[in-house]
């Protein structure tokens, strides 16, 4: 019986085989990383922020009108079948907006958060672990609480009450997600207040962190858009004095403005053999870029192009073309089915490409260096001692690189009234085609009357179509006739400035309640 | 003719003349033909004493059905064994396959060639007078006379010969083994297994090609007075793709066996196996290139500037040539993927008297699982079981009828982990840097999930093997019951988390059923080759599942709706259906919710989970297949036939139409689309069409594809392949040194026999049926 002794000792020793296996299949497979580096953690931030359209704030604020069939949209809204993009056109309070389930906005609600827990929260999760350079783990922690931060001030400007510092602390805000979330979880929603104090408390951080770049690359934040963001959220809080010294302190770091007055194309654009004007992508302007407004396509309301300046260099040069019927006659959009000629129903202005790239660029959810010369003369004009003359000096130095020398005119101001309609028409036309009018207007309309707006737009509307002016469509479109009008009033405490938290989150997270009744 | 520019009797000319056309008739003359697949076998045999050798060669050459395209494959088999030493025996072998061949390319937009409906129905592929009927989608209306630009003709089957794929690969595999005696009853034994892949495929547009004539089109702009080309003038686009694939695999195993006392055998397995598998590869584009004169331009294009050129003011359609998916995708990397895998396992057998038998195994299976807890990565597995040879028994011997039956019972147990979940975070880096910064990036697409567990599946299982009448009837039949505990499940996340879903140990549930393997022999020749065989084999399956559990997954109507969503109670492929609540009016579709509400598809989905109902589960329950072969002098003829019942299927779904098919897009019209709604004419489920519809804001996403009335029953027989054979008599081969010879013709993908739906729908495609194919075979053995 030795030798079965001996096979039972065999047996034995295939035992540490069996760890063998387990060391043998410990591999890092190439392309993949568990984010325990500080450069690999570092190319999360790198993203395309793809996701980051956020045009129903556009249509809101009637900046831009839906790019869809008009008529139709408007006469199947009366008649019961409304969309999310019809209640925006309209303002119609009594429809449920959380039933409309072709929800865009989910999108954008995910996006919000997308940033933040797929970017900004796995860095601050992993960076002090990571093994590399220390200078820059700095940084990269720095800019994931810079993002965390500002992401969730879009968030609660979007989904939650402007603040109001008599009633912040009680009004329904918004999730604040922090790295330790437990991913089974629900999420808890938060006061405004709460909200912004975390808000405050990061970008605290990122500050202290003292590692952020002046000069960042394309796409990163730097330390002047952290106190950019500073500065808007100091200036919802209406700290103004703070919101003052954070625009100071960004102005410190970059206080460079485009001139219009230069950025013509030099070589004109054939065949049309006209200057066109050029915003790049990446300008010392825009602090932190992420998308261009100009990647979809955009029909601009008359209210907003007629708030520009007539003699507007963007607007004369711009590639806006003024009559949707044109554009769409013109073939370039007949193949996109046939529903979008029936657009020609509405007198719209639109973005229009001429050739190669689109030629402007502004990045939808972000602040550039005009938003803190704004947030300056805001403060000049807040409080009982209101400096019209220094926050005039300020809007015209905007103004005299937005127009042109040939026609510019310094506005004639005497009364805070007027001071405060031209700080809107300014701000109006630096931040067309981004989320930011709407997230000013709501501001401006929580509860201060000097500064509120009431909202109005007709529409015009040519149920027959378009005809070419003489025959020639290249002339111009006119109106068949009979031309019927629309008019619709947005009020400045309607709850459609509040949007619905999107039914993907609301169907799984019965903390989300609405924030609007 | 509401202007009276034509007369009625012309527009009836008119529609007389394309009443005779065919396109897709048409299509299938020039461009298609019985697709058949020719196979010819070479086997080489050689035996000594100490020495066996095993020699095979195959040829196979395919028509695949189209014009102007082939596959051909050619194998060698080569397998060696030579017994070195009274202790030791070594085996070597090859397989070697290399196969090349073409097809026309086919990317479904540029080029539709190999699409029969990728037209009207209508509209011809060759003019009368023989040219080539012009269906240009993308015509530049200013500059169409403009020498400086190619023309926008197309035309499927002259796009056939102008832009092709072609493809060449080669795969190997080499094994060799040692075989140790090292005692009485033990072995060793050892083994190394490597295979190596190696893929090349290139596509090349030549400059005639649809494609290649609209890039050009596309890339030419205004210079001054002339014309300037962002890519070259002349030439082609060859875009290369090379994969290799390395892999091998060890293994060694200790095995012994040993009669005691005449009665107790046993036996014992143990063994260790390692593998490795590494796969990637390149792709490469080449610009300007002419393959009779082999030149090419690449190195001049400036990519910068053309993946900038988005629009393109001479030319309209700039939108159907993008940059990303003709350049940029043809250069570029298939990234690598590195895989570890390793086994320990252990059987030990002991049977009683060759009439009972009692065994046990152990199995540990190593996987590298990346962003895993290492306690994950060895999954195990263990198994026990007992069986009985009841005909073995002295009692048996007294029924005459029955030859063999044994009983088998076993009971088994296996931990099981998803592919790519991962309980650490885990970014991926192996995607395009950022287009605007042109920097590398990451993405973290899926969270991680630090709450995981083992999916932990029961099997047990009861079986009787039989063998009745001198075994000409001879079978098993199998009863099984697995029970599946933490099965996994992408949960939805909600958006706040960042997120939308992440797998987790959601759910409950079982599979039961009954496995049958019949065999019966109606004529058996006792190896006469003149004498008639025919024997009948017969197989079923009968399976049952349900999910016991489901941490709650659903939660609206919209999440519902569709195939395979797991709700307690019900099967795993369960289908769950809107119920239709007829047209409205207005020629707009309604859907019921539970309390016979109508609603649009907007609302519906919008509703709780009880709006939708169960509409019968998508896998068969039951499968059924019968072989009978029959053989005479020679010849050899078997059919075999399944019948796949018990499940439903949803086809031919009648969605709307906003517009006709434009030029852009041409696509032959659903026939449904006739019986759409219409004022005058209400009886119907057809929504309205063209100025009626109303489907982008009535229809949801797509709701209506879940309407109850487009379930319908998938049950079938079919024939699978009908197999005809010839073995050459002895005589007529010994001259040859022929062992045998063997003729083979076989016809697979016969339509459906017999299949329960009413709307005349193939099960399997959810459409026609897939033509027939014919395979020749001849086969040698020397």
């Amino acid at each position: 019986m030795r030798t079965i002794d001996l096979k039972y000792y065999r047996f034995f020793l295939l035992l540490p085989l069996f760890i063998g296996c387990s060391d043998f299949t410990d591999i890092t497979p190439k392309g993949q990383s568990i984010l325990n580096k500080v450069e690999e953690l570092e190319l999360l931030l790198n993203d395309e922020y793809t996701q980051l359209q956020s045009w129903e704030a556009m249509y809101l604020v009637n900046d831009n009108i839906p790019a869809q069939n008009i008529l139709d949209l408007i006469t199947r809204h009366e008649n019961g079948m409304p969309t999310v993009e019809s209640v925006l056109l309209t303002w119609d309070e009594t429809v449920d907006r959380t039933t409309i389930t072709q929800d865009p906005q989910q999108n954008l609600y995910g996006a919000f958060y997308g940033v933040i827990g797929r970017i900004a929260n796995p860095i601050i999760a992993n960076v002090d672990q990571a093994t590399g350079s220390k200078t820059k783990a700095a940084q990269i922690k720095a800019e994931a609480y810079v993002l965390r931060a500002f992401f969730h001030y879009l968030a609660v400007n979007f989904y939650a009450r402007a603040y109001n510092p008599a009633t912040a602390a009680g009004d329904g805000g918004v999730p604040y997600m922090l790295e330790d979330f437990p991913i089974n979880g629900l999420a808890e929603k938060r006061t405004v207040q709460e909200v912004y104090q975390f808000i405050l408390e990061d970008l605290e951080s990122a500050l202290e962190l003292d590692a952020l770049p002046e000069n960042p690359a394309g796409m990163r934040v730097g330390k002047a858009f952290a106190y950019a963001v500073k500065a808007k959220v100091l200036m919802a809080m209406r700290d103004y004095a703070g919101a003052d010294q954070a625009a100071i302190a960004s102005l410190a770091i970059n206080d460079r403005l485009l001139d219009h007055r230069d950025d013509r194309l030099a070589i004109p654009m054939p065949p049309f053999d006209i200057p066109f004007f050029e915003r790049p992508r990446f300008n010392e302007e825009e602090l932190f870029y992420q998308v261009s407004s100009f990647t979809m396509r955009y029909i601009f309301s008359p209210d907003l192009l007629a708030s520009f300046d007539p003699n507007d260099l963007m607007l004369k040069y711009g590639e806006l073309e003024n009559n949707v019927a044109t554009y769409l006659t013109g073939g370039v959009l007949l193949n996109q089915g046939g529903n979008m000629t029936s657009l020609a129903g509405v007198q719209a202005w639109f973005h229009y490409v001429m050739a190669g790239d689109f030629k402007i660029h502004y990045s939808i959810n972000s602040l550039t260096t005009a938003d803190m010369y704004l947030t300056r003369a805001e403060c000049l004009l807040r409080g009982e001692d209101a400096n019209i003359p220094a926050a005039m000096e300020i809007l015209e130095k905007l103004r005299e690189r937005r127009i042109d020398p040939a026609g510019y005119t310094p506005l004639n101001v005497s009364t805070k009234t007027e001071a405060i309609a031209a700080l809107k028409q300014v701000a109006r036309c630096e931040n067309f085609a981004t989320s930011k009018n709407f997230i000013d207007m709501k501001r401006w309309n929580a509860t201060e009357p000097e500064w509120q707006t009431t909202l109005t737009k007709t529409l015009t509307l040519a149920p027959q179509g378009f005809m070419p002016r003489g025959g020639n469509p290249m002339i111009g479109w006119d109106p068949i006739p009979p031309v019927t009008t629309k008019s619709y009033t947005l009020r400045p405490d309607s709850p459609l400035w509040i949007f619905p938290f999107p039914q993907a989150a609301t169907n799984y997270n019965p903390n989300l309640t609405q924030n609007y009744d | 003719m509401g202007e009276n520019l034509v007369t009625e009797s012309e527009v009836n000319q008119l529609l007389g003349e394309l009443r005779q056309n065919n396109y897709a008739k048409e299509y299938a003359e020039h461009l298609l033909r019985n697709q058949i697949v020719q196979q010819y076998n070479v086997a080489v045999r050689n035996m000594t004493d100490r020495y066996q050798s095993n020699l095979v060669f195959n040829y196979k050459h395919d028509n695949s059905g189209y014009i102007n395209e082939n596959d051909n494959r050619f194998t060698i088999f080569y397998k060696g064994e030579y017994r070195m030493a009274r202790w030791l025996n070594l085996s070597f072998g090859v397989n070697s396959i290399l196969q090349n061949g073409h097809y026309s390319s086919y990317d479904g937009w540029l080029n539709k060639a190999k699409d029969p409906f990728s037209e009207f129905a209508y509209s011809r592929l060759i003019n009368d007078d023989g040219s080539y009927a012009d269906h240009s989608r993308f015509s530049n209306g200013l500059f169409e006379d403009d020498p400086a630009f190619r023309p926008s003709h197309y035309n499927a089957l002259e796009e056939m010969g102008y832009d092709q794929t072609r493809y060449d690969r080669q795969s190997s595999r080499y094994n060799g083994g040692l075989l140790f005696y090292l005692m009485e009853g033990l072995t060793a034994q050892a083994q190394f297994i490597y295979e190596s892949e190696r893929s090349n495929n290139s596509r090349f547009s030549e400059a005639e090609s649809y494609l290649m004539r609209m890039m050009r089109n596309a890339y030419t702009r205004r210079s001054g007075d002339s014309w300037e080309y962002m890519i070259p003038e002349t030439g082609g686009r060859l875009v290369t793709e090379n994969r290799k694939g390395d892999y091998w695999t060890t293994r060694g195993q200790l095995n012994y066996s040993q009669l005691i006392a005449e009665k107790h055998a046993i036996d014992l397995l143990a063994g260790l196996e390692f593998r490795e598998t590494r796969h990637k590869g390149t792709r490469s584009l080449l610009m300007g290139y002419d393959d009779q004169l082999q030149t090419q331009n690449t190195a001049n294009l400036d990519l910068v500037e053309l993946r900038a050129w988005q629009t393109n003011p001479y030319y309209y359609d700039m939108n159907t040539i993008s940059f990303f998916s003709l350049i940029e995708n043809g250069m570029g990397l298939i990234p690598e993927e590195w895989h570890r895998f390793a086994s320990g396992y252990g059987n030990v057998t002991y049977t009683y008297n060759k009439k009972y038998n009692l065994f046990g195994s152990f199995r540990k299976d190593y996987a590298d699982v990346y962003g895993l807890n290492s306690k994950y990565r060895g999954k195990p597995l263990w198994s026990a079981g007992a069986s009985w040879v009841i005909s073995d028994e002295p009692f048996m011997e007294a029924t005459g009828c029955v030859n063999y039956l044994k009983l088998r019972t076993s009971y088994g147990i296996t931990g099981n982990i998803v592919p790519n979940v991962t309980s650490i975070m885990v970014a991926t880096t192996n995607i395009p840097v950022n287009t605007w910064t042109q920097q590398p990036r990451a993405q973290i697409t899926r969270p991680a999930n630090p709450f995981l567990t083992w999916e932990k599946t029961a099997t047990s299982n009861l079986g009787v093997d039989f063998g009745l009448l001198n075994t000409r009837l001879r079978g098993a039949i199998d009863f099984y019951y697995k029970r599946a505990d933490d099965v996994y499940a992408l949960k939805t996340l909600e958006p706040t988390t960042g997120f939308s879903n992440m797998w987790m140990n959601m759910a409950s549930l079982y599979n039961k059923g009954v496995e049958l393997d019949l065999t019966y022999d109606w004529f058996s020749s006792g190896g006469d080759r003149n004498r008639l065989t025919w024997s009948t084999n017969l197989t079923m399956a009968y399976n049952h599942n349900e999910i016991t559990y489901i941490e709650s997954l659903a939660k609206t109507a919209g999440d519902l709706a569709g195939d395979y969503r797991y709700r307690e109670g019900s099967p795993i492929s369960a289908m769950w259906s809107y119920r239709f609540g007829g047209l409205t009016d207005e020629g707009q579709r309604t859907f019921l919710d539970q309390d016979g509400t109508q609603l649009t598809g907007n609302q519906i989905s919008g509703r709780d989970v009880d709006a939708v109902i169960f509409s019968g589960q998508r896998d068969p329950k039951i499968t059924m297949g019968m072989i009978n072969t029959f053989r005479y002098k020679g010849f050899s003829l078997s059919a075999m036939a399944v019948y796949y019942g018990k499940n439903h299927m949803r086809s031919l779904q009648e969605g709307t139409l906003s517009s006709p098919a434009g030029a852009y897009n041409p696509e032959p019209m659903r026939s449904y689309l006739l019986d759409a709604w219409r004022p005058d004419h209400t009886d119907t489920t057809v929504p309205g069409i063209f100025q009626y519809d109303r489907s982008s804001t009535t229809d949801g996403a797509g709701a209506y594809n879940f309407l109850d009335i487009y379930v319908q029953p998938a049950d079938f027989i079919k024939i699978r392949n009908i197999v005809l054979g010839y073995d050459l008599p002895a005589a007529w081969r010994v001259k040859g040194g022929l062992q045998n010879a063997t003729l083979r013709f076989q016809i697979d993908n016969l339509p459906p026999l017999w299949k329960k739906n009413r709307i005349g729908v193939d099960p399997e495609t959810g459409g026609i049926s897939r033509p027939a194919s014919f395979i020749l075979g001849l086969t040698l053995n020397f």
